[in-house]
C-alpha cells in the first residue's frame, strides 16, 4: 500500500530538502575535525582501528558532498543513493551498540554540543530519513535542479 | 527497484569521489590526520598495573557492565572474573606520591558522586569534547592512569588505546578501578564534573 502524497512533487522536493539539510549540517563539524569524529568512530567498537581514520574522512565528506549535490539538484538519484548507503551503514551501527548495550556518544553530528548518547530514537530518526532518501530515488522529478541527471519524467504529481 | 539499485551503485561512486576529497582537504591540514590508523599495543597486556587482575584471586565485587554504568544487580563473585588485588594499593601509593594523573573514564554525575581524590575526569562516551581539557592538563609524557567503574567497564582501556593513538606513552590502566579503591576504603572526593 502507497500513501498518495508520497509522489507528490512538494514532498519529494520537501524530503530533498530536508535530507540535504541534515546531512549538510551533521557533516560541517566532522569534516572540520575529522580526527575528532574518528574517535567517535572508535567507539562503536565495530571497524578495525586502522580503518577508523578514513572511514571518518569518507563518511564526513560522503555527508557533505551528497548534501550538497541534493540541495543543488546535481546528479539526485545517486547523491540519495550515497546517503541511503551512510544510513544503511549508520542503522546496522546504532543496532549493534544498542545489542552490545554500550553507552557511547553517537557522533552523528560531531562534537561541539550537537551531540547525544546512541538510542533507540536514533534508530527511527535513520529510518525516517532512508524513507526519505527513498523517495527522492524513486519520485524526484529533477524540478529545481541544476543538473539532475537520470530522473523520472512525469512520475511526480503536483 | 531497478532505479534504487542503479542510485545504489552511483552512490558507492559519490562515496568514493567525496572520500578522494577528504583525503585531500586532509593532506591539506596544517597536522594531517593519518590515513591508516597505527594500532597500539593493547592496552591491557601493556599496561596493567603490577599486581592486577590476577586470575584466580576472586573477591567481592560490585557487578559492573562493558557501558560504564553500575549494574542494577546484586553484587556478585565470579571465581577469576573480578579478581581483587593489590593495585588500588599501587595506585594509591602512586596517588600519594603525586607522580601520576589519575583520569576518571565514567560519566561525569558518576565523577561528582564520588571519585579518587585528584582525579580528572574524562569521560571515555564523551572524549570528543573533552579532548581539549585533556590535552591543555595532561602532557605527553607524564605517568598516566586511567580508571573506570571495575574490571568489567572498558571505558578506562578505551580512554588508554584512544590516549596512545593520540601519542601519550605511559599510560595505564587501573582495571579494578572505582570498586576496588571503595572496597579497600581509601579517601574519595566528591563533586566536580558536570
Amino acid at each position: 500500500m502507497m500513501l498518495p502524497f508520497v509522489k507528490n512533487r512538494v514532498f519529494t522536493l520537501l524530503c530533498r530538502v530536508i535530507l540535504a539539510g541534515v546531512f549538510i549540517f551533521a557533516s560541517w563539524h566532522k569534516a572540520m575535525h575529522p580526527e575528532l569524529f574518528a574517535i567517535s568512530v572508535r567507539s562503536y567498537q565495530i571497524l578495525p582501528v586502522s580503518l577508523s581514520n578514513l572511514f571518518a574522512l569518507g563518511v564526513s565528506w560522503g555527508e557533505m558532498l551528497a548534501g550538497v549535490m541534493l540541495l543543488a539538484g546535481v546528479l539526485i538519484r545517486p547523491a540519495a543513493g550515497a546517503l541511503m548507503l551512510l544510513l544503511g551503514v549508520f542503522i546496522a551501527a546504532i543496532v549493534t551498540v544498542l545489542v552490545k548495550g554500550l553507552v557511547i556518544d553517537c557522533g552523528c553530528f560531531g562534537p561541539g554540543g550537537h551531540s547525544s548518547l546512541v538510542s533507540p530514537w536514533m534508530l527511527i530518526r535513520n529510518v525516517l530519513l532512508l524513507a526519505a532518501a527513498w523517495v527522492v530515488i524513486r519520485y524526484n522529478d529533477g524540478s529545481f535542479s541544476l543538473w539532475p541527471g537520470d530522473h523520472r519524467h512525469g512520475s511526480a504529481t503536483s | 527497484m531497478k532505479d534504487v539499485i542503479s542510485a545504489l551503485t552511483g552512490g558507492i561512486a559519490v562515496l568514493l569521489v567525496a572520500t578522494a576529497i577528504g583525503v585531500a582537504q586532509n593532506a591539506m591540514r596544517d597536522q594531517p590526520m593519518k590515513l591508516i590508523q597505527r594500532v597500539p599495543a593493547k592496552s591491557r597486556n601493556a599496561t596493567t598495573l603490577p599486581g592486577a587482575a590476577t586470575p584466580g584471586a576472586a573477591g567481592g565485587a560490585t557487578d559492573t557492565n562493558r557501558t560504564g554504568s553500575p549494574s542494577t544487580t546484586t553484587a556478585t563473585t565470579v571465581p577469576g572474573q573480578h579478581p581483587d588485588s593489590l593495585d588500588a594499593a599501587a595506585v594509591k601509593r602512586m596517588s600519594d606520591s603525586g607522580t601520576v594523573m589519575i583520569l576518571d573514564a565514567r560519566a561525569p554525575d558518576a565523577f561528582a558522586k564520588g571519585h579518587i581524590p585528584g582525579a580528572i575526569n574524562i569521560p571515555y562516551d564523551q572524549l570528543p569534547n573533552y579532548l581539549e581539557s585533556l590535552q591543555s592538563t595532561v602532557s605527553l609524557d607524564d605517568e598516566v592512569v586511567a580508571y573506570c567503574w571495575g574490571p568489567d567497564c572498558d571505558f578506562s582501556d578505551q580512554l588508554a588505546t584512544e590516549m596512545k593513538l593520540m601519542g601519550y606513552t605511559h599510560v595505564r590502566v587501573f582495571h579494578n578501578g572505582w570498586e576496588a579503591w571503595t572496597r579497600a576504603g581509601y579517601p574519595v572526593k566528591t563533586g566536580g564534573g558536570e
